[in-house]
């Protein structure tokens, strides 16, 4: 049995612990914001927080987990209160199809916690996700939005 | 179109205090004294909806992939109707489906025609560039019909007359009091006008032409957007599929024993190939299913099949050996002459210098990032169908070959935003397995595919091989050109600028065929313009000429030329010359720029929308690449949401970059070897160059579309960019490791 918590609710698992995060996150708690793109950690559709620390869902076990916190992006922001990095997304207007979105914003929320005032190299450098729509112009201005916003600037 | 017709285009009826403006087929089908709609009975066509709170919901008819179109098509019956666009909600609405009735000479499963009546395209199809330009002007209508029954309403309720009204920001003026078009919905949907609404002329705009961010942005950042994978039916069973991973390969037995041992497998069902006969081009692969209680289950289940396959005919192939193939179809292929005229065979035998060159481009992999995915529900009476396809008709069309005895009313077909389609969604492939087996094992059942399915058994963008011959005069003009193209598919690509621009030309091809293929993002015209925009550019150079006003010359030479193809009869001069300026103004063209550097220009118009890219590199000693300033321009006519406009032209730009950069489908023994995104490499934000800007040109022209345009000059604009940047020319793709092994050599 695996005890942890997803957006701030408990969660009991019995089942194969081999399983993926990301399928549970899908098909057990039925939070479908996290999404599938290539089950081996490459692209970051499925990136959610563990412990605070970016993580790719799809390679980490359920039995790895006992103990942890975890944060999708449902748990991220709401309508009425966004999350920084949701509002600059937003504001930037990055999303084309939007697939991928959950994990960049996911991702970029812990990136900027280690560099809130990130260099456009320290982006290249660190930032790794796909975008298949290759809306990259707009989501390295959302970064930089987003970091402003964090900083309390806007 | 007369008065009559568009009376009957539209239909208006008042649905619990709302005005309701729906099109067409309901409408059409009771006309028609017909009823085996009535399945669809709630389903309107596109409409918009005003509610008594005054509200206004205006439906999308058109998939959307991410190029926007549901954000633009709504600005478009916003705009007639004069609201405030911020308040209007926008709404997926479900697919419409006509027979064909025997009018149409390509066939029943014609996607586009299918969806007419009589002169009226309802346009369900994302793809092809073609959601603006089929929309543009009946949402208009819509809009402006919607407009005149509210104005009516008011004019009855007022007692003044229709002409002493305005409308304004979703309210009727009267002089110095307003109503608000939500308290006349319900006199609206019962007013009658006798009249044809005036559309308005682009100078009276007030929502196309201005920035609108995605009505769904807020959606997708709250991951509350639902795509076909996110989707359940009650009862669902997950599918895996273990397809043959060998071309045209088959399954010769297989051990299902140990599949059934995992825990929540359910069944193992063999899935035959569709089509069965192996000279054609494979539909739906031929493979083993496990169905299970959770996609995890199915997947542990997959990895417990023993399957043997036969590996069919083209075991041998790889890379090598398709490229030795190219290289013996070029030198002995039969050829087809698609455009001659002039004499070219003399022309370049006095030629004053001439250049024989040749381009390659390898096989490319769509890469959705929606993997392939489908939710089917066969039940007795009724298919349910939950996909994430560009075309309506062909999700109902595919599905219906393989459920003989249900008809196209039985259908409840619901088309989800899609994760990306780029041609790929196209193919109703994963829903068409999930038809099969929701219909062997009674339930409903979800066929997700892996990454390493979708590279596997994709439809690739095709191999191609470009080979030609150009000669210029003693003045350094291009006075003679051959241009040979060795593909799958190469309909388009002999007629592309320069080819009506040059005396002697003549453009011919040769068919070759080994991986499956199918539409990628601009089809043809994605590798036809890396392939005549190189060669331009060494013509430009064999003649020392600056690249960018040697093309702008041509162009002002010959000015506008006749261009017959999908979507375009001309190739406009003056537009190729202004999304040329744009691009290169903005680059700032012909500024001293550091050692190493370089700068590179291409333009292109695919499907009736032109394009320009200019890119500044820098190559270091090593060889490193680094993009460092990326211009796209483009001219799609009039740009109905600019703002998504400049997003598709910073897409397509970057989709190239990535496509030049590394992609390259690997095959070894038969089969596609570099199955998932550790191997099948695509550029990430640290490819993307620090500066780019995107212009959309301003003008009121009737529009085409930018989701393909600006794909096709980024490539060239790069490599011709490596080039200026250190005399190394890109003739084969993917740039991979190229400038590196040349700066050493």
């Amino acid at each position: 049995m695996v005890k942890f918590t997803v957006n701030g609710k408990s969660h009991t698992f019995n089942g194969d612990e081999e399983m993926p995060l990301l399928w549970y996150l899908r098909d057990d708690a039925k939070l479908t914001g996290t999404k599938f793109g290539c089950g081996i950690a490459q692209c970051g559709a499925c990136t959610v927080h563990i412990g605070g620390e970016a993580q790719r869902s799809c390679s980490v076990p359920i039995g790895t987990l006992d103990g942890e916190d975890i944060v999708t992006i449902e748990g991220l922001g709401t309508a009425e209160r966004l999350h920084a990095v949701q509002r600059a997304w937003i504001d930037e207007d990055v999303a084309q199809c939007g697939f991928c979105q959950s994990g960049q914003i996911m991702a970029v929320v812990s990136f900027l916690k280690d560099y809130p005032n990130p260099t456009d190299d320290d982006i290249d450098e660190n930032h790794t996700n796909l975008c298949r729509c290759a809306s990259y112009a707009r989501m390295r201005k959302a970064i930089h939005t987003a970091a402003g916003y964090l900083r309390g600037e806007m | 179109m007369n008065k009559m017709d568009r009376r009957h285009f539209l239909k208006v009826t008042a649905a619990a205090g709302a005005l309701v403006i729906s099109a067409p087929h309901m409408s059409f089908a009771q006309m028609a004294g017909n009823d085996r709609y009535r399945n669809l009975a709630a389903n309107l066509g596109f409409y918009l909806k005003i509610d008594a709170d005054n509200t206004v919901t205006i439906g999308y008819s058109v998939p959307d992939d991410g190029t926007g179109v549901s954000t633009a098509l709504p600005m478009l019956v916003a705009e007639e109707l004069d609201v405030d666009f911020d308040q209007v909600k926008v709404d997926k609405l479900p697919p419409l489906y006509k027979e064909n009735d025997g009018s149409n000479p390509r066939g029943g499963n014609d996607p586009y025609i299918n969806q007419t009546y009589k002169d009226r395209p309802i346009h369900q199809s994302t793809g092809g560039s073609q959601a603006i330009r089929q929309s543009y002007e009946m949402l208009r209508q819509a809009g402006a019909e919607a407009r005149a029954l509210l104005m009516k309403a008011a004019s009855d309720k007022l007692g003044v007359p229709m002409s002493a009204l305005k409308t304004d920001g979703g309210f009727v003026i009267n002089g110095a009091s307003k109503l608000s078009y939500g308290s006349l919905a319900s006199e609206a949907a019962k007013a009658k006008i006798d009249f044809e609404p005036k559309l308005k002329t682009p100078d009276e705009y007030k929502i196309i032409g201005t920035d609108q961010g995605q009505k769904v942005a807020k959606d997708i950042t709250l991951g509350e957007q639902k795509y076909c994978m996110d989707m359940e039916l009650p009862g669902m069973l997950n599918a895996v599929i273990a397809r043959c991973p060998y071309i045209d390969g088959l399954v010769k037995s297989y051990d299902d024993t140990e599949a059934l041992k995992v825990p929540g497998v359910r069944h193992v069902i063999r899935i035959n190939r569709i089509p069965e006969d192996l000279s054609e081009q494979k539909y739906i692969a031929d493979g083993v299913a496990v169905i299970a209680d959770s996609h995890w289950a199915a997947l542990k289940g997959r990895e417990a099949l023993e399957i043997e396959w036969d590996k069919g005919r083209w075991s041998h192939v790889d890379n090598a050996w398709i490229d030795a193939n190219f290289d013996e179809l070029v030198e002995n292929g039969e050829t087809n002459v698609r455009l001659e005229h002039g004499d070219f065979d003399k022309a370049y035998a006095g030629a004053d210098k001439t250049l024989e060159v040749a381009y390659d481009q390898p096989y490319w992999a769509h890469t959705t990032m929606e993997t392939p995915c489908g939710l089917v529900d066969v039940q007795k009476d009724k298919v349910v169908v939950i996909a994430g396809n560009q075309t309506a008709v062909r999700v109902m069309n595919d599905l219906m070959n393989v459920l003989p005895g249900y008809s196209h009313d039985q259908f409840d077909v619901t088309l989800m935003r899609i994760g990306s389609g780029f041609g790929r969604k196209f193919i109703v492939d994963a829903a068409t397995e999930a038809a099969v087996l929701s219909k062997e094992v009674g339930k409903p059942v979800k066929v997700i595919w892996t990454r390493e399915d979708d590279l596997e058994q994709d439809f690739y963008n095709p191999k191609g091989r470009h080979v030609f011959r150009g000669g210029i005069d003693k003045d350094g003009k291009l006075v003679a050109a051959n241009y040979l193209h060795c593909s799958t598919d190469n309909d388009f690509a002999t007629h592309a600028f320069p080819a009506h621009y040059v005396a002697n030309y003549r453009g011919e091809v040769i068919n070759s065929k080994v991986l499956p293929s199918g539409p990628w993002r601009g089809p043809t015209e994605n590798v036809a313009g890396y392939a005549m925009q190189s060669f331009v550019d060494e013509m430009a150079h064999l003649a020392g000429e600056c690249p960018l006003k040697y093309r702008i010359n041509m162009f002002r030479e010959t000015g506008d030329t006749p261009h017959p193809g999908f979507s375009s009869d001309f190739m406009v001069a003056e537009r190729f010359i202004n999304v040329l300026t744009m691009a290169a103004k903005n680059a700032g063209w012909g500024k001293e720029l550091p050692k190493g550097h370089g700068m590179g220009v291409a333009s292109f118009m695919t499907f009736g929308g032109y394009a320009a890219c200019v890119v500044e590199v820098k190559v270091d000693s090593d060889g490193t690449l680094t993009i460092i300033n990326a211009c796209g321009a483009a001219d799609p006519g009039i740009a109905i949401n600019p703002q998504g406009c400049r997003a598709q032209i910073e897409s397509g730009t970057l989709d190239g970059f990535s496509a030049a950069l590394g992609q390259k489908v690997v095959i070894e023994g038969g089969r596609v070897v570099n199955n998932n995104f550790d191997s099948y490499e695509m550029a990430r934000i640290g490819s993307a160059p620090h500066k780019f800007t995107a212009e959309v040109a301003r003008n009121t022209i009737t529009p085409k579309g930018l989701g393909e345009m600006s794909l096709p000059p980024a490539i060239p604009a790069l490599t011709n960019a490596i080039f200026d940047a250190c005399g190394v020319r890109i003739r084969k793709l993917p740039i991979a490791d190229q400038l590196e092994k040349a700066m050493k050599a």
